[in-house]
């Protein structure tokens, strides 16, 4: 199986074959009939009533206010739960092989080109990137300049979305290098399908993902100071009210480590230890669930109160790890996306297994105009924006809102980039009308210490509502067991 | 083990500790408002249950008329009050929230759980489902994550738990003792004879300190009330007696100071030689005695949140319940 090629000029945008809206390619049910993959699971949706699926999904959500897989919502006293549709996705090995290889080198890529942005500048130098992309970025960090980090690595965490348009063709839309989250779902959503649906398991060789919390705290053992042999590893939330909180104390709880808030760690000569009832205890490596402009009030944001003063200087001086790391923020937005393909050929030397998504740059003033003609059939985001926020779908807007966004761009073109709006693929999903097909995307969660590598397996987001493409939680989206399947049994 | 964490522990365990209390404390008034000698809303029964099982200022607010009802209010479903059952089980629950990360999955399903199914508690809910069948299943539940927490670590997280549990229980029993020994002297003169009503007052009073099972078995004279005060506050083997539970509280902070000078501990060996030092017939004749054990037990929560919780220093303390 192979993939496309790289895209990455406006040209390629026009002619990039990309399927329309409405002929999005169904995981399952292709126009050659079932995917092979799928027997199993078409099997068992014909012999199971919909009372019986009713049942089910209402076990599901039973099973998961029981365990507190919930969110918090600013400004509302209750948590919620966010749907999970008890309808897996199947992903063949051969696929899972395209996208874990292509994930991984996408990954050792970006952190090369984090650890090189913050030395030696080669990638500037050599003129594949222009300098004032980069120094001129407002994410990069001049703090983090010359900052050494075990490895190289900057990035122990990353999340990478995928979407898939065709049988062979994946499209990374973003990484997310700064703090992922939602691997705690990709985790409990496996655990909910095995108490839901045990037969499956009996039926088919379906990857275990449950060893995520070793490997990760491993990468974390692998990157803490030097010297250090037995480091104490934390992971550090902003607290209770935030909206990750249960996948913080989850992921502390599957890790066996400290879960700790800033009021917590104090720092005492450049180094980092947590309040305990003994006393002071040293803290070598921390997993922060926090961002970088709240991490130290005294090296970045004054008024931040989720922080630890004087942290930021333990980190320059190698007494702590921080994961990931200050300033990665630089190589994940949306216009530092353009150049990863560019990124993997230079410091790599390979061709790229995953495509980016063809995208336009409003900075450029004739991409400008293509964008502004057509802003009726792309999806036009924000440079440093996230979270499915602030972004307009052309093709769902109004003429009303598709002419405030035009102004929005107009005002400030270099925030913006626009893409095609992709035909995301849809699997079939347990809805209130029955069993529908609805759009999904992909987040395999990709962990660097010594090695870089992931789980088989990733959370699915699935966009609810009839037609949407938007699968953020945060605007209504659910998730799905994702299930990388090895062979039939 | 965190600081803060440790603060959360040991709140879990005092607010599971204290549901499972007034729910017993509930039942146990709930009963004695249906004997005879309290028909007609006599008030006695609610006032030793909130004497016990609230504070003094819900003692001054409990009106005359249908205190039951107040007082049901204020101890099952009250949303204001942090100690009304409700609340209790919502402070267990935020507390295993925030203490996750040590906590077994096992305990925190099981506070998440019964908070989940709490949360409905109100007039409506209790009074579709009976006053005893809410405080059978509140019992149920705080056992339950009882069980749970018997499966963790040996560790100061356990010592916390465990310390928690110790100084809730000793308020309970020294509240209850507070409560029922005037009670029993001024009601109680026929304790000793079955069918009357100071031998009721008698076994209600060992239902509010949870001793009904045991007193028999240890003692040959039924009704007495030396041999009562002895089972609750100084008999070694009675689980829930305060020397026992002082006895835990040490031993729990003594696994916890590295030193073995923390004031809380030196606090905690103070009150176990307060109690074994008792005169139990002068306790009897002056139950207010008991609030001087009440302080010392204050003195030893202050501290221990000063030492191991990161609080303020108690002057100026602020306790997460």
């Amino acid at each position: 199986m192979t993939t496309k090629q790289a895209s990455e000029s406006p040209s390629d945008v026009k002619n990039s074959g990309i399927p329309a809206k409405s002929a999005a390619f169904n995981e399952m049910r292709t126009k050659d009939g079932l995917h092979p993959d799928y027997v199993a699971l078409d099997a068992w949706l014909k012999k199971t009533s919909a009372k019986n699926l009713e049942r089910k999904h209402a076990d599901a959500g039973r099973l998961f206010n029981r365990r507190g897989i919930t969110f918090a919502v600013y400004g509302e006293s209750t948590e919620r739960l966010i749907p999970f549709d008890t309808i897996p996705r199947v992903i063949s090995a051969a696929d899972w092989k395209i996208v874990s290889t292509g994930c991984i080198q996408r990954v050792r890529a970006l952190n090369a080109f984090l650890d090189d942005i913050y030395h030696d500048h080669e990638i500037i130098k050599a003129g594949i990137i222009p300098e004032k992309e980069i120094l001129g970025n407002k994410l990069y960090n001049k703090a983090m300049q010359g900052v050494d980090v075990p490895f190289g690595v900057h990035s122990h965490i990353a999340g990478v979305d995928l979407v898939r348009v065709s049988p062979t063709t994946w499209y990374v839309l973003e990484d997310n290098l700064r703090t992922p989250s939602g691997v705690s779902y990709m985790l409990e959503n496996r655990a909910a399908q095995r108490r839901l649906s045990p037969e499956f398991f009996l039926n088919q060789k379906i990857e275990p993902n449950d060893h995520y919390g070793d490997v990760l705290r491993n990468a974390l053992r692998d990157c803490a100071p030097a010297g250090v042999t037995n480091p104490t590893l934390a992971i550090m939330t902003p607290g209770a009210a935030n909206s990750a909180y249960f996948e913080h104390g989850y992921l502390a709880n599957r890790m066996g480590v400290y879960l700790v808030e800033g009021r917590d760690l104090v720092v005492e000569n450049k180094k980092v230890y947590a309040r305990t009832v003994t006393g002071l205890e040293q803290i070598h490596v921390i997993y922060r669930r926090i961002d970088d402009d709240f991490m130290d009030p005294l090296a970045f944001n004054k008024d931040s109160v989720l922080g630890v003063p004087g942290i930021f200087e333990a980190y320059r001086e190698g007494n702590v790890t921080l994961a990931n790391a200050i300033g990665n923020g630089v190589a994940d937005d949306k216009a530092t996306y353009l150049h990863v393909p560019a990124m993997i050929r230079f410091y790599l030397g390979e061709e790229p297994i995953l495509s980016n998504v063809p995208t336009y740059k409003c900075s450029d003033p004739s991409d400008l105009k293509y964008v502004l003609e057509h802003l009726h059939e792309l999806v036009v985001k924000e440079v440093h924006g996230s979270g499915g926020y602030g972004m307009l779908v052309g093709p769902a807007a109004t003429a009303e809102e598709r002419e405030a966004y035009k102004a929005r761009v107009l005002a400030d073109p270099a925030d913006f980039i626009a893409q095609p709006t992709l035909a995301l693929s849809t699997c079939p999903t347990f809805v209130a009308q029955g069993i529908a097909p609805r759009h999904v995307d992909l987040r395999p969660y990709v962990v660097s210490g010594k090695d870089v590598t992931l789980v088989p397996g990733a959370l699915t987001r699935v966009a609810l509502k009839e037609g949407s493409l938007v699968v953020n939680s945060s605007q209504g989206g659910g998730t799905k067991d994702t299930w990388v399947v090895s062979e039939s049994a | 083990m965190l600081s803060r964490i440790a603060g959360n522990c040991l709140w879990l365990a005092r607010y599971l500790e204290r549901a499972e209390n007034t729910a017993r404390m509930i039942g146990v008034a709930q009963n004695q408002s249906l004997l005879p000698e309290y028909h007609g809303g006599d008030p006695r029964p609610w006032r030793w249950l909130v004497d016990v099982a609230a504070d003094d200022q819900a003692l001054d607010k409990l009106p005359s008329h249908n205190p039951a009802d107040a007082a049901l209010e204020l101890l099952i479903w009250n949303r204001d009050y942090a100690s009304s059952i409700w609340s209790c089980l919502r402070s267990v629950r935020e507390n295993a929230r925030t203490a996750r990360s040590r906590l077994t999955n096992a305990l925190w399903e099981a506070a998440n759980t019964t908070w989940i199914e709490a949360r409905a508690l109100d007039r409506d809910t209790v009074q579709a489902r009976g006053i005893d069948d809410t405080l059978g299943w509140a019992t149920h539940r705080c056992m339950w994550i009882r069980a749970a927490i018997h499966d963790l670590l040996e560790d100061d997280c356990a010592a916390i738990i465990a310390a928690g549990r110790a100084i809730e229980r000793c308020d309970n029993t020294i509240r209850v003792l507070r409560a029922f020994v005037p009670a029993m002297k001024r009601d109680g003169a026929e304790s000793k004879k079955p069918g009357t009503p100071g031998h009721r007052l008698w076994e209600s009073m060992l239902s509010a300190a949870s001793v009904q099972d045991w007193y028999r078995k240890i003692y040959p004279e039924i009704g007495d009330l030396n041999s009562t005060v002895e089972l609750i506050a100084r008999y070694p083997q009675q689980p829930r007696s305060l020397v026992l539970s002082a006895r835990k509280l040490e031993k729990a902070l003594s696994r916890l100071s590295v030193s073995g000078q923390t004031t809380c501990l030196k606090r905690a060996r103070d009150l176990v030689a307060s109690i074994d030092g008792l005169a139990l017939g002068a306790l009897v004749e002056d139950p207010e005695r008991l609030s001087g054990l009440l302080m010392q037990l204050y003195g030893i929560s202050d501290a221990f949140g000063y030492e191991h919780c990161g609080n303020e220093p108690p002057s100026q303390k602020q306790t997460q319940g």
